[in-house]
C-alpha cells in the first residue's frame, strides 16, 4: 500500500492511495461523513428572545454552527455549556458564544445567528453534545470523496502525431513532447474519453486507451473545522478498527 | 431572510463568509473571483450566495 499526498492543509487534503479496494475506500468515505464523533449544539434553552426570528429558527441556526472538537472526544465526553447574552441593536454572531470549555468553541467568530433591533435581546444557553453525522448534519465534520486514478496508455509506435486527441481533451492533459505524446497531470482526467473518440475518428481504431485503475484512488477530504482534514482520515480509520474489534469480541464470545 | 449557516446540499459552513462576499462585491469585484477566493468551489455552495436575498432588516422592527 502506498500513499502520496497531493495537497495537505488544515481544511482539505488530497491523497493518491494505492492498494485499497473500492469497498474499503467507500467505507472510509462514509465513516468520515457520518461516524466521527464531534461537538455541536444540541439542546438550547432560550430565556429571552425578543428578536425578529422565532425560537426554533434560532435554535436551528445555533445548532448548525460547527464547534472545534478535542482529539480524543467520544460519545461519552461530557457536554459543554455555551452561553449567549446579547442586547440589540446588534448582529448576534458566534463571537458572542461564551464557552465553559476553551477547547469547544465555534470554528469561526463570524457566523451570523440573528440581527437584533433596538430594545431586543437574546439570552440562551447551548448544550454542546458529541454526536454523529448520521443523526444530523450539525455533527457532519467534513466531506470525503474519491475517484479511480486513470491509466492513459498511448500506442506511441502506431501514433502518427495527428494531434486530434490534444485538441479533443477538455482539460488539455495530452501534450506533444518532441515526437511523442505525453500525459501531464493524469489525476485531473475525468474519463470523458473524448481523446479515444477523436483518435478513433482520425485513425482506423483508437490508439489511446483510458481505463480506471481498480486499486488506485484519488481520495479527497474536506474538513469543516472541527479537526484538521488529515485527522479526519486517521479518526475514521480508528472508528473502523474499533467496529471490527467489537465484532471480533462478539464472535469469540458467541 | 438571513444567510444560512451551512450549504443546504453539502453541509459546508458558509455563513461566516457572507459579510466579506457582500463587502467585496459591493466594491465592484467580480462575484466569481470572490467565490473562488472564499473557497466555495462547488456549485451548491456558490448558489447559496448568488441567490440569497437578505431580508432581515425588513423584519427587524417586529418582535416575536
Amino acid at each position: 500500500m502506498k500513499v502520496r499526498f497531493l495537497s495537505d492543509s488544515e481544511t482539505s487534503c488530497t491523497a493518491v492511495i494505492e492498494g485499497i479496494s473500492a469497498p474499503f475506500a467507500n467505507a472510509l468515505r462514509r465513516v468520515i461523513m457520518t461516524e466521527i464523533p464531534v461537538y455541536a449544539g444540541k439542546d438550547i434553552i432560550i430565556y429571552e428572545n425578543s428578536g425578529p426570528l422565532f425560537d426554533e429558527v434560532i435554535a436551528h441556526r445555533i445548532g448548525l454552527v460547527p464547534l472545534t472538537t478535542p482529539k480524543d472526544s467520544s460519545e461519552d465526553s461530557k457536554s459543554v455549556i455555551i452561553s449567549v447574552d446579547v442586547a440589540g441593536p446588534s448582529m448576534v454572531t458566534s463571537a458572542d458564544f461564551v464557552s465553559e470549555d476553551p477547547d469547544v468553541v465555534p470554528t469561526s467568530d463570524g457566523f451570523p445567528i440573528v440581527k437584533l433591533g433596538k430594545g431586543q435581546r437574546l439570552k440562551c444557553n447551548i448544550e454542546g453534545v458529541v454526536g454523529y453525522g448520521k443523526d444530523h448534519t450539525r455533527w457532519q465534520p467534513g466531506l470525503a470523496s474519491y475517484k479511480n486514478y486513470p491509466s492513459i496508455v498511448i500506442d506511441t509506435v502506431q501514433c502518427n502525431l495527428c494531434g486530434s486527441c490534444i485538441k479533443a481533451c477538455p482539460r488539455a492533459l495530452i501534450q506533444k513532447d518532441g515526437d511523442v505524446l505525453t500525459v501531464v497531470d493524469a489525476g485531473s482526467c475525468m474519463f470523458c474519453r473524448a481523446c479515444e473518440e477523436a483518435c478513433a475518428q482520425s485513425n482506423e481504431k483508437s490508439l489511446i486507451s483510458v481505463t480506471p485503475l481498480k486499486d488506485v484512488f484519488i481520495f479527497m477530504v474536506e474538513s469543516y473545522g472541527a479537526m484538521p482534514a488529515k485527522d479526519l482520515l486517521s479518526t475514521a480509520l480508528m472508528v473502523i478498527e474499533n467496529k471490527a474489534r467489537a465484532l471480533d469480541q462478539n464472535l469469540s464470545g458467541a | 431572510m438571513i444567510v444560512p449557516i451551512r450549504c443546504f446540499t453539502c453541509g459546508k459552513p458558509i455563513g461566516h463568509l457572507y459579510r466579506e462576499y457582500c463587502e467585496r462585491t459591493a466594491e465592484g469585484e467580480n462575484s466569481k473571483d470572490v467565490l473562488d477566493e472564499l473557497g466555495l468551489s462547488r456549485y451548491c455552495c456558490r448558489r447559496m450566495f448568488l441567490t440569497h436575498v437578505d431580508l432581515i432588516d425588513e423584519i427587524l422592527e417586529f418582535s416575536v
